[in-house]
């Protein structure tokens, strides 16, 4: 249903314009005949709504030229030795050297496992749990709906809260002898766990704790895209008797497609990016533990802590820019062959 | 101006003045015709609230003294200096005067680059009190590629490792403080806290900073980074890598019979939380640098294990450079000289307005205390502003004794690093340097805190480490940058 | 009204079936280990420093003091200056940015706008290519002149691409047929914006609205960067210079000689005092933000 409506769209819409738009009467040449004069009047039409929607844009588009693309010029550090004689723009060349410290380490290959690997699991989690949560909580809209909301407020709260104060939260459950972990552990007559030494338990810690702060935010953009299915779709879904999982599957999920796909695309574009205060804060930055939670971010800021070199840090930056645009196009790529709407660009 | 200044008191706490604050706040910048003004940008472990009087009464001051410019102060707190000095820098914001030290405004890093303005001539011409209070071995260690980019704060210069302990645990258990000679004198010490169960015996942190520094025991002078090393006293400057000698091993061996034995936090807390939980009085002993300034709430022992030894990175501690863009450099040079040797104007930076933010108690010895309490003026950053001997007394018993006298007695008297004087340029080795400095927070960190289970295996794991991070690339380079020094000395 | 959408809700009143029993048993498991942290910062905010440090957190104060709040509101009419300034910058920068952000969404939803795809792009591209710091300081104080101005805290996050791809996808969600409906009506592109899309997308205008105003309020970093004045300083710039600077006091001993900073507890209530007011102003708007939505919803 909506895909049909997307495909007759564009064509529909501009048909609709020319009437809609006055044709300037100054742009009209009066001895044309009339069945051209028509297909150049549709054609200005279009471009006079355009004009418009290019003053809507207009705003947000100066904006960013000025605050996004004009510094982007900066990206010339990265191949610079940045000095103060030079400046930004009169710095020595020096090449990909700014790049060496990323990839002459042994440990070039970990970090970039763990970051891919570590991001991989936070967008499938937080993917899979928000939305089933989203679907949960709209069936638990009839009755008792001020509770449906009362969960929605909550599961959003740790997204207030610092990772400073995560971390403490982190150490309340992990430390080995005070920890409340250790403690039911050792209840079920287990034996205390070093978690800050237990390279093994990282990637689950870090993963619940990526969900406990993350899945609030995406609970409310599925629940504001659940809110905006007509109520029909589902009354007729009721009237033919389908199950509440048939509703799910095929209404429910089928119109939260394009939410999903935009989550997947944008994630999968900042997978190269590691939140650095989950992996640095909440891992108490313990060095044991470097195998499974050390990424791009942390190595780095491990690294530059002496040096403080601009030029090595937004040599990074660009590494991590470079890798996330090719990951973007090629998953864009694959978006729009199946679904060329839900395409980004 | 004066029209901006109104109106910025007229801002009080209303909202509505914001927005003329907006359009004040471009010509806020701008000083009036005919005085020239020196900005000074710093760093205070806090934003005092009284800054604004303060300047006008430096300002004050300064029209006293019969200087043509008034000053300008930012003081920012420690971490917004760490972030923004960079910025500014790159920006040409910064201030005509900064300070900076190897932890924060990376002097040598700086100076190389050329943010800093050389200071050799200025020096001589226009401050020579400042110039003569300090020998030319002292000079010497600031120069960088054969310049002094800034004014050495003259302090107590060598490091003091030793360590700090309560008075009451010290007292209970019969610990003499004075019998220690050794890091081992103090494990039986550890174990009695340890069993009486009140205490954590001994303070850590994540970052290691807690453990004591094996080479400051041992008399190397570590001056390069880069994990090497030269022992302090040898005339050929040999450079070696100072992980691999057997006292390291020895000294990993020890801190992990002590882990184990429960005298550690089980997880070593942040910098910020151990050193809270010791200034709270909970750890009743920590390895640190003795007979500082620093005032505790409780009384304490304590003793230097190290012999005074002065090195590069001793005295290069804190100083304070002038922008390679100051409009003044002449001004910011008389500047430096004025605060190194006026007494009134640096301890006005140091303590605030007499009579509103400190007493003179005792103007003999120069002790001043605080009857209307710390908040509106103590930035507690002497150290930040110039010559730290110049400075009253926040301890009374240090105001006794002339604490000052005797550390100056301690610079004169150290022994002298064989490379005193020297600074390595590490330009090339900026690749060797990152990857160094994180094999040192992976490998080195849990080895310090006594996290590895097997010794042997972990040093040698770091060397290894070390090794494939270029550690001897930077050898090499150091040995060559030494020798050339020693032949040109 | 609200009585209507409820009857034309799907599951309408009826009992709770067991199916739904659980699923509430299990949110509400949930909800309380979402809950119970912000009941432990607020505990321990007022718990003495001593306690903490041998009892830990718990959820009533062991030992109850106000010293971190002591502390922390040393100076109440700085407190109250920046909370007034949180709000004004939070206030203008949410309603310019939403705007702003709504209007170029709109555009790159419409499927019959040629550039859609190279504005997407160039969106986009903002999101995965930065400049660094350095240029952005450098424009913001050298050409903008922007530096100790309120616009600094609300110019450089006016328009963030992920708010804008998020509501480019709303919009496209949006039946086309009541769109075309009203051009046919003669209504312009402004018109059937404001008058017909705007409306219609509440549940994602609320949403973005809700994203954005906890973005202005929580954002400290461009005031560290851009603000020296403290007149000017939003409430999360001066809770940031309180911790911040707690860390090199605690380190500097002597300045425990009045007694030891509370380290522990101050940091709790500066997160009490930081985020209080926009949990606040988020429960209250939830529930309109969810009536909105469903009067949205339904008007096809």
């Amino acid at each position: 249903m909506l895909e049909s409506n997307a495909r007759h769209g564009p064509a529909g819409a501009t048909a609709v314009e020319v009437t809609a738009e006055p044709v300037l009467a100054d742009d009209a040449a009066p001895a044309e005949s009339s069945p051209r004069r028509a297909v150049r009047a549709r054609r200005r039409g279009s471009r006079g709504s355009g004009v418009s929607l290019w003053l809507m844009a207009l705003p947000g588009l100066a904006l960013l030229f000025v605050f996004a693309y004009i510094p982007m010029a900066g990206i010339v550090i990265a191949f610079q030795s940045y000095s103060a004689v030079g400046g930004v723009f009169a710095s020595p060349w020096v090449g990909l050297q700014n790049f060496a410290y990323l990839f002459s380490t042994s440990d070039a290959w970990r970090i970039t496992f763990n970051t891919v690997f570590m991001n991989s699991l936070f967008i499938a989690a937080n993917l899979v749990l928000a939305l089933t949560i989203a679907i949960v909580l709209n069936e638990l809209r009839g009755r008792w709906a001020w509770l449906s909301k009362f969960y929605q407020s909550v599961l959003f709260l740790p997204h207030f809260f610092s990772y400073v104060i995560v971390a403490y939260f982190a150490l309340a459950f992990l430390d080995p002898q005070t920890g409340l972990l250790n403690k039911v552990l050792g209840f079920f007559g287990a034996a205390p766990v070093e978690w800050y030494s237990t390279p093994g338990a990282w990637p689950v810690i870090l993963t619940v704790v990526s969900v406990w702060k993350g899945v609030g935010f995406w609970v409310i953009v599925y629940t504001a895209g659940i809110l905006a299915i007509s109520p029909e779709l589902y009354e007729a879904a009721e009237v033919d008797r389908a199950s509440k999982w048939q509703q799910v599957r095929h209404i429910t999920l089928p119109s939260l497609t394009p939410l999903v796909i935009l989550n997947v695309l944008l994630s999968v574009g900042g997978i190269f990016r590691a939140d650095f205060g989950l992996f640095y804060l909440v891992t108490n930055n313990s060095a044991t533990i470097y195998s499974t939670t050390d990424v791009i971010d942390t190595y780095v800021f491990r690294s530059l802590v002496n040096l403080g070199d601009i030029g090595m840090s937004s040599a990074a930056g660009v590494y991590q820019s470079i890798v996330g645009f090719v990951l973007i196009l090629i998953a864009n790529w694959l978006v729009r062959r199946r679904h060329a709407d839900q395409a980004l660009f | 101006m004066t029209s901006t200044i109104s109106r910025r008191s007229f801002l009080g706490g209303s909202l509505a003045g914001i927005g003329t604050f907006v359009l004040a706040s471009c010509t806020s910048t701008t000083t009036a015709a005919g005085t020239r003004e020196v900005t000074y940008e710093y760093l205070v472990s806090k934003a005092q609230p009284d800054q604004d009087l303060v300047n006008k009464a430096v300002n004050d001051l300064l029209k006293k003294r019969g200087m043509g410019f008034t000053v300008k102060l930012k003081a920012l707190d420690t971490q917004t200096f760490q972030k923004r000095i960079p910025l500014d820098l790159a920006a040409g914001n910064a201030g005509d005067l900064m300070f900076t030290a190897p932890w924060a405004n990376n002097y040598a890093l700086n100076s190389a680059k050329g943010f800093f303005l050389p200071l050799d001539d200025y020096l001589d011409t226009k401050a020579p009190k400042l110039k003569a209070s300090m020998s030319d071995e002292m000079w010497n260690a600031a120069r960088i590629n054969g310049k002094i980019y800034g004014a050495i704060n003259q302090q107590l210069f060598p490091p003091t490792w030793g360590f700090i302990a309560r008075k009451d645990v010290a007292d209970k258990f019969g610990f003499d403080a004075e019998a220690v000679t050794s890091l081992d004198d103090a494990e039986p010490f550890l174990k009695q806290i340890k069993g009486d169960g009140k205490f954590t015996p001994m303070y850590t942190d994540n970052a290691g900073t807690g453990i004591p520094a094996e080479q400051a025991f041992l008399g190397l002078d570590t001056s390069f980074g880069y994990a090497v090393a030269i022992k302090a006293d040898d005339p050929n400057l040999k450079v070696f890598r100072m992980y691999e000698r057997d006292e390291f091993r020895e000294f990993c061996k020890r801190t992990r019979r002590w882990r184990e034995a429960g005298y550690m936090a089980a997880t070593p807390p942040s910098t910020t939380d151990a050193t809270a939980a010791f200034n709270n009085g909970q750890i009743a002993f920590k390895f640190a640098q003795a007979h500082r300034t620093a005032v505790y709430p409780f009384e304490i022992v304590q003793k230097s294990l190290i012999d005074p030894l002065l090195t590069t990175g001793a005295v290069v501690a804190t100083l304070t450079a002038i922008n390679k863009d100051a409009k003044n450099p002449k001004d910011a040079v008389a500047w430096l000289e004025l605060v190194n040797t006026d007494k009134e104007l640096y301890n006005l930076l140091c303590f605030g307005i007499e009579g509103k933010h400190y007493r003179l108690a005792d103007a003999a010895t120069g002790f001043v205390d605080f009857p209307n309490g710390t908040d509106l003026y103590n930035p507690q950053s002497d150290w930040v502003f110039g010559n730290q001997f110049n400075a009253y007394y926040r301890d009374e018993t240090a105001a006794k004794e002339g604490l000052w006298e005797k550390q100056k007695a301690i610079n004169e008297s150290a022994k002298r690093s064989e490379a005193l004087g020297f600074s390595f340029d590490g330009a090339a080795l900026n690749t060797e340097n990152a990857n160094i400095t994180s094999v040192m927070t992976q490998y080195l960190t849990p080895l310090l805190l006594g996290q590895i289970a097997n010794v042997d295996a972990g040093v040698n794991n770091l060397n290894s480490r070390l090794k494939s991070a270029g550690i001897e690339k930077a050898q090499t380079e150091l040995q060559k940058q030494l020798d050339a020094w020693k032949k040109n000395a | 009204m609200s009585t209507t959408v409820a009857t034309r809700q799907p599951h309408g009143r009826r009992a709770l079936t067991p199916m739904q029993l659980l699923l509430h048993f299990a949110m509400l498991l949930c909800a309380l280990s979402f809950l119970m942290p912000l009941f432990l910062v607020v505990s321990a905010s007022f718990t003495s420093e001593k306690a903490i440090s041998s009892n830990g957190y718990s959820l009533f104060p062991s030992k109850f003091s106000v010293a971190a709040y002591r502390y922390v509101i040393s100076d109440p009419s700085q407190l109250i200056q920046s909370y007034g300034v949180s709000i004004l910058v939070t206030f203008v920068g949410t309603v310019l940015s939403v705007l702003v952000m709504a209007l170029l969404g709109y555009v790159l939803s419409r499927r019959n706008f040629k550039a859609r795809r190279a504005l997407s792009f160039y969106v986009l591209f903002t999101m995965l290519f930065g400049g660094g710091l350095v240029p952005s300081y450098i424009l913001m104080t050298k050409y903008l002149h922007l530096q100790n101005t309120i616009w600094a805290l609300i110019l450089p996050n006016l328009v963030i691409p992920w708010n804008v791809l998020l509501l480019r996808t709303f919009f496209s969600q949006l039946p086309e047929g009541v769109l075309d409906a009203a051009r046919i009506d003669g209504a312009g592109e402004w018109r059937t914006f404001f008058r017909i899309a705007l409306p219609m997308a509440t549940p994602a205008i609320a949403t973005i609205g809700m994203f954005t105003m906890l973005m202005y309020w929580n954002d400290w970093w461009l005031g560290l960067l851009y603000i020296d004045n403290p007149a000017l300083s939003p409430v999360q710039l001066w809770l940031y210079h309180i911790l911040s600077s707690i860390d090199s006091v605690s380190q500097n001993p002597i300045f425990a000689s009045g007694g030891a900073v509370p380290v522990q507890s101050v940091r709790m209530a500066v997160a009490v005092l930081a985020i209080g007011p926009i949990v606040a102003a988020f429960v209250f708007f939830q529930k309109y933000f969810v009536r909105g939505i469903t009067l949205g919803g339904i008007r096809e």
